[in-house]
């Protein structure tokens, strides 16, 4: 007999229907489930903790409100992204623009294990890593001088890896928009860090 | 291949690094506590505005969803013209031709025109009807405008337009035309018709006896 604990996760369509249906234990598992993501998401638009987290718990909140209306004409995580979004940018638009310049030191441990970042400083030597650290800062800066829709953009697509037609429906623009809002956002960080690329 | 969107590849790889940039560990478990005590919380105390307001969110949201995006376009441009053709056709009831504006105050014959007016030689300063209709002018001797003002509205200065404006009778002037002032600084020509203009902060003022 299988454990309980090998069992599948269910899918979010059935976790959904269960909390419409009033299953709070539910909605706790979606929040489980979609924390992580989202967490990013605001986080890289708002570069502030705080907010992330007072915006998260907001977005599961109104989330948690209008579920009964979500009737599955797209998927939840997108239905949730939407919301997420929409919440940030209007964040956004109110709160006076802080800069909070962020270093790796913010970063988790296992990062020294990523391969991307050992690529970066590989062969390892102290001037390398302060230099990414450096690059990371300037790029960080940079990211706060792109507009809030552009920032948005980049994150999902560059950062979350979410495809063009994702974004799209997220943000209730055409591909092309994105593509287009993509294309000034990589030309504009490009511009900033070329000084550092030619170090 | 890749888009002409798409970052240079130390870009990418740099913005990909920012994926690693999570909180704390524990910090999505204490999160889900904190909701879940919210999330009880609150069920006992959303107000019907926030309720009605979520819906209407919502409600909002579904039907964008339900449209492609190339539609929304046409379909706020479709929104838009109806709202303008609507206030276009909407008929007007504040328009006065300019120069010709007057008003007259709650009592009495006064009429001010809201800005000073150019006198041109043969120019033709309107008089409002009821103060024709209480002068003592010969009948005939007057002559009267064609111009039609529109419905009365409130005017800049606050004061209204009675109904009595609808027929303007008109007084010839004559350019270069010079009036004594008065102690108060103001011109008051007399006329031997027993009308006088006087001009007071810019504005013309027609006194009918």
């Amino acid at each position: 007999m299988p454990d309980e604990n090998d069992a599948p996760d269910p899918p979010d369509a059935d976790l959904v229907a269960r909390a419409q249906a009033g299953d709070l234990k539910a909605f706790d598992e979606l929040v489980r489930r979609h924390s992580p993501r989202l967490y990013s998401l605001i986080y890289h638009m708002t570069s502030h903790r705080e907010d992330t987290n007072d915006l998260l718990q907001d977005v599961f909140a109104k989330a948690y409100r209008s579920l009964e209306r979500f009737r599955g004409h797209s998927q939840f995580y997108t239905w949730l992204y939407s919301i997420a979004t929409n919440m940030t940018l209007n964040f956004l638009k109110k709160r006076n623009r802080r800069s909070r310049a962020m270093s790796l030191d913010d970063l988790d441990a296992g990062l020294e294990r990523n391969e991307d970042f050992i690529a970066l400083t590989t062969p390892r030597s102290p001037e390398k890593e302060v230099g990414l650290k450096e690059l990371q800062k300037k790029l960080n800066e940079a990211m706060q001088t792109l507009s809030d829709d552009h920032r948005a953009v980049v994150v999902m697509y560059d950062i979350q890896g979410l495809p063009h037609a994702e974004i799209s429906r997220i943000m209730g623009v055409s591909e092309g928009t994105i593509r287009s809002r993509l294309f000034y956002a990589h030309r504009q960080l490009q511009s900033q860090l070329d000084e550092f690329w030619k170090k | 291949m890749p888009s002409p969107s798409d970052p240079s590849p130390e870009l990418a790889t740099l913005l990909r690094l920012k994926n690693h940039e999570q909180p704390p560990d524990g910090y999505f478990e204490d999160f889900a506590r904190t909701f879940h005590d919210r999330q009880r919380a609150e069920l006992l105390t959303v107000s019907v505005w926030r309720m009605l307001a979520d819906r209407t969110a919502t409600a909002f949201y579904d039907w964008r969803a339900a449209l492609q995006p190339r539609l929304l376009y046409p379909l706020g441009a479709a929104c838009a013209a109806i709202v303008v053709t609507t206030l276009a056709l909407r008929p007007t009831s504040s328009t006065t031709a300019p120069g010709s504006a007057l008003t007259t105050a709650p009592e009495g014959a006064l009429a001010t025109a809201p800005a000073r007016p150019s006198l041109q030689p043969g120019a033709i300063l309107p008089v409002p009807a009821a103060a024709a209709a209480t002068t003592a002018w010969p009948r005939g001797s007057v002559p009267v405008s064609t111009h039609t003002p529109p419905p009365p509205a409130p005017s800049p200065n606050g004061l209204r337009r009675t109904p009595e404006d609808a027929l303007v009778p008109a007084l010839p002037v004559t350019s270069g035309q010079a009036w004594p002032l008065t102690p108060e600084g103001q011109a008051q020509p007399a006329s031997a018709d027993g009308t006088s203009l006087q001009a007071t902060h810019g504005k013309i003022i027609i006194l009918v006896r």
